[in-house]
């Protein structure tokens, strides 16, 4: 008996490509609890998103599909739902904002009509209460002159204020899990610390659960609890945030604190060589091997690493975690 | 949007002086002499130059056009060279006959290629998408003479549902008016929907692409809901813009579903008149179709404007 709100086990998603079925995120397993906020951070392309998505169920149909493994919130499976259960439970239980604030909202609507429509949807609010809630939600997201602004046009409010909607949108039902897509990347640097204070805040407000998906490493040492670190469609290191930043026990996310510019002025600004691999030019064996400076011949190309428990608590994908020395941030 | 379509009105004015200019200057090109054309074969040159000189064809150009202009602001479009006739009175009779035939056609194109152009979107790649996409071709190439005169042998002759041609008015029998039009209508209109369909296609399956149509998904509102609701209005944008131009174009094809329906409209009227030089009444259809349009393309950029908060803001 547990008590997580969305718990993934070994997800497997796949495209249509020319040449079959692609395998863009294989074996994915991570749960998230009430009130907590799990990191999900990797490079583009390593399947991050498309795992947030799967969870929304909002894969494109016909071109994706879910291959294997299970997605239950509140012990209920989602795989398989019909998509007119999904779509009761989409804005109600499980919200999502995207990247993009800019293009994420619908130009031709009026703000408050795109929050009263949710309410409207999941609570069967009228069309009074739903705009009286809308200004309530304007007003809790921290938007000047609520009332007014309510009848605006996307087009009149800049990025950040656009991604206030966006969050008034996807918490105007309280759910109980938020999922966020790279929320802040779009974002001026300022802007990007004030919207993250504002998830924060509301996160402890409404108890709900927050996965957060980002590359950047400085965003998710704020904001989440755990980290799950993934690298070409796998979880190749899972643990507390401080743990990975600390001891991180994958050569990958090794490299990716090393990308991070160290404090004092001090250079040491270095980056990981290479490219992610296409999920159809997987290498074998471990499938960061090439872009590995620790990678042992004979060993880390042949053998796939499973997914261990290297520390308490603290799982990694690599054969050599044991036996290598990883260098934190300290 | 009250100051808009102000704006737009009094732009319009410079506008149509141009149109009648073009209108008028028709005169000049045209080879021939209607005084000679009047008078007929056996005219002495005294009778053609008394016709002339009656006609006021021998005074300078700007003072021609100044005397015609003059009397067309005061609604007065001359006098048809051969009946006699006001062109303004001929006009008021057959200019119902063309609203009505074009009126009905463009509802007609614009409900049924939307739909179908909307409808293949939301099937993009299926095999109702494919059957829609093969059906509007066909409505593109299709002339239409020949689906005309089609329609008739099947629906008017064989069948009898309609009148094969005659035009009731509507202030007569609004039922009878529905059927003398219907027939026309769809002939009149298959071209203009197979072309709207394709634009709505188009446009509605770049919509259901964008980024706020994941959000409305992300919402959990229902497919329909975002199709009917959201997306059409953004998709009806750039089609309505190509909507306006096919009024114009409408109004062309209208010359001969009206000549193959035996209706008595202004481009069987214009028709007419060309084959007789009968430039009063060329001048007079040529003028009123165009403020007509310009009209109507004024419409059509209010309600782009009412789709479109960005438009109404500046």
């Amino acid at each position: 008996m547990s008590d997580a709100l969305l718990e993934v086990e070994g997800l497997a998603v796949e495209f249509a490509t020319a040449q079959g079925w692609a395998r863009v995120v294989d074996d994915v397993s991570f749960t998230i609890g009430r009130g907590e906020t799990l990191g999900l951070l990797g490079e583009s392309g390593c399947g991050k998103s498309v795992t947030s998505l799967a969870v929304m169920g909002l894969l494109p149909p016909r071109s994706s599909r879910i291959a294997e493994g299970s997605i239950r919130l509140d012990g209920r499976e989602l795989r398989g739902l019909p998509e007119s259960q999904l779509s009761d439970i989409r804005g109600n239980a499980v919200s999502m904002i995207f990247q993009e604030p800019m293009t994420s909202l619908d130009p031709a609507f009026r703000v408050g009509e795109q929050i009263a429509a949710v309410l409207r949807r999941h609570r069967g609010a009228s069309r009074s209460q739903a705009r009286r809630r809308a200004v309530e939600l304007l007003e809790l997201v921290g938007i000047p002159e609520a009332a007014r602004r309510v009848d605006d046009y996307p087009h009149t409010f800049s990025g950040g204020m656009r991604q206030r909607v966006m969050i008034a949108i996807a918490l105007a039902c309280e759910p109980d899990l938020l999922i966020a897509d790279e929320p802040t990347t779009a974002l001026d640097v300022t802007v990007q610390k004030q919207i993250l204070e504002l998830l924060a805040g509301l996160q402890e407000r409404l108890g709900m659960g927050v996965l957060f998906v980002t590359h950047d490493m400085g965003v998710i040492s704020q904001i989440s609890d755990r980290v799950v670190v993934m690298y070409a469609g796998q979880v190749v290191e899972q643990a507390a945030t401080e743990e990975v930043f600390w001891h991180p026990q994958h050569p990958y996310t090794e490299g990716l604190l090393a990308c991070l510019p160290a404090e004092h002025g001090r250079e040491r600004l270095r980056g990981i060589p290479g490219l992610v691999p296409g999920p159809l030019d997987l290498p074998g064996g471990c499938r960061f091997h090439p872009r590995c400076h620790h990678a042992v011949a004979g060993l880390c190309d042949v053998t796939p690493p499973g997914l261990d428990e290297v520390l308490a608590g603290h799982r990694a994908r690599c054969l050599l975690a044991r036996d290598i020395e990883l260098q934190g941030i300290s | 949007m009250i100051r808009m379509v102000a704006r737009r009105l009094l732009a319009l004015v410079p506008l149509v002086f141009i149109v009648t200019l073009l209108v008028w200057g028709l005169v000049l090109v045209i080879p021939g002499d209607p005084a000679l054309a009047i008078a007929g074969d056996s005219a002495t040159p005294e009778q053609v130059e008394a016709i002339r000189a009656d006609l006021g064809l021998d005074d300078p150009v700007p003072v021609r056009y100044g005397r015609w202009l003059a009397d067309a602001v005061q609604g007065d479009l001359g006098t048809s060279l051969y009946t006699s006739y006001s062109v303004t009175d001929a006009l008021a009779d057959r200019l119902p006959v063309t609203l009505s035939l074009v009126f009905v056609a463009f509802l007609l194109a614009v409900v049924v290629g939307t739909t179908i152009g909307a409808l293949a979107a939301t099937r993009k790649g299926r095999p109702t998408d494919r059957i829609l996409t093969v059906t509007t071709s066909v409505g593109l190439a299709v002339p239409n003479f020949w689906l005309g005169l089609l329609l008739v042998t099947f629906f008017a002759l064989k069948l009898e549902w309609f009148p094969s041609g005659g035009y009731v008015p509507f202030t007569e029998d609004p039922v009878g008016w529905l059927r003398s039009i219907a027939l026309p209508a769809v002939t009149l209109a298959t071209a203009v929907a197979a072309e709207l369909a394709r634009q709505m296609r188009a446009s509605m399956s770049d919509v259901l692409e964008r980024d706020f149509v994941r959000t409305h998904r992300a919402k959990g509102l229902r497919s329909s809901t975002i199709v009917r609701r959201y997306a059409l209005k953004n998709a009806s944008m750039p089609v309505i813009t190509v909507a306006g131009l096919q009024v114009a174009r409408l109004f062309g094809l209208a010359t001969v579903v009206e000549i193959i329906f035996n209706l008595n409209g202004v481009g069987a009227l214009a028709v007419d008149a060309v084959f007789d030089r009968d430039i009063p009444v060329i001048q007079g259809c040529v003028l009123v179709i165009t403020v007509i349009v310009l009209l109507v393309n004024l419409l059509v950029d209010v309600s782009y404007g009412l789709v479109n908060p960005k438009v109404r803001t500046q």
